[in-house]
């Protein structure tokens, strides 16, 4: 039986993302933005929907006067990501 | 971009090596303090054999210096810094408690004419016990070897005079700072 793939996390970027929030405590949204080489206004889109469905936390600062964006992973966006994963090679798997 | 399980493999690979690229260490702080603590011993060591009595008062204008240094770079770094990994957390802890003992070994011990004696030895053991943990975490041997250096020179200086301390902690830091220091460098460049 085939589990089904998260459909928030089966998008590129949106899983760019959450790969790379994995491997990290925090990351700043210049950060994310960079290593997925997305454009700002996707990003933000594609982050707030992780964010509404609990997959991320986003904190708004400052940093030398300059807005600041932070993003972090959640448990949830941890578990998500795990069984995301666990799919993915239960796939590749039956393909090979 | 069709988006299949192979694509979705590779995403999640690429990202999570680009976070872990982001572990990376210079060795500006073992190059500095290496060669501060290491010019430091070598001239105490000649000013003591030169019969100068204040022989040891370039570690009080050594270590303040490498203090503000490290300060002036620790807050840089903190502006720089984009993302903070878990290691980063366990670095800091590490720091801190360096930095403490560090601290009650050199501001204590030097007060008691019991203790001054094995002031060098303390402060290497304290070195090493870093620098290997530092060297587990960064997956670096060279600072593990260096470590042991360091731990052998302790275990020596227990038992030798200051002037003999002085040369032991320079070989220490020359073992256990400035070459792996020189070699995380390196390492640091060719990961870009």
């Amino acid at each position: 039986m085939f589990k089904e793939l998260d459909p928030l996390l089966h998008s590129q970027l949106r899983l760019a993302v959450i790969s790379l929030l994995i491997g990290v405590k925090e990351a700043e949204f210049n950060f994310i933005k960079e290593k997925t080489e997305s454009s700002s206004g996707n990003l933000s889109v594609q982050l707030q929907k992780l964010k509404e469905a609990g997959y991320i936390e986003i904190s708004k600062g400052f940093k030398d006067n300059f807005p600041l964006t932070t993003c972090k992973i959640t448990d949830k966006g941890i578990k998500a990501f795990e069984v995301y994963v666990k799919a993915i090679k239960q796939y590749i798997q039956v393909k090979k | 971009m069709e988006m299949n399980e192979n694509k979705a493999l590779e995403i999640i690979e690429n990202m999570i090596s680009h976070a872990k690229r982001e572990i990376k260490d210079n060795g500006f702080y073992h190059l500095m303090w290496g060669y501060l603590v290491f010019i430091s011993a070598i001239t105490d060591y000649f000013l003591l054999m030169r019969g100068i009595e204040n022989h040891a008062l370039v570690w009080g204008i050594m270590m303040p210096l490498g203090g503000l240094a490290s300060f002036i770079k620790g807050l840089k770094d903190k502006k720089q810094q984009r993302v903070v990994s878990y290691i980063d957390d366990i670095m800091k802890s590490l720091v801190i408690a360096f930095v403490i003992s560090l601290l009650i070994v050199c501001l204590i011990m030097p007060m008691t004419a019991k203790h001054w004696r094995s002031f060098f030895p303390v402060l290497m053991v304290v070195y090493a016990f870093s620098l290997y943990v530092f060297g587990g975490i960064l997956q670096f041997k060279p600072l593990q070897f260096g470590a042991l250096f360091v731990w052998l020179s302790a275990g020596i200086a227990f038992f030798v005079g200051y002037d003999y301390q002085l040369l032991l902690l320079a070989f220490a830091v020359l073992a256990g700072f400035i070459i792996p220091g020189h070699l995380l460098n390196l390492r640091s460049n060719s990961h870009v």
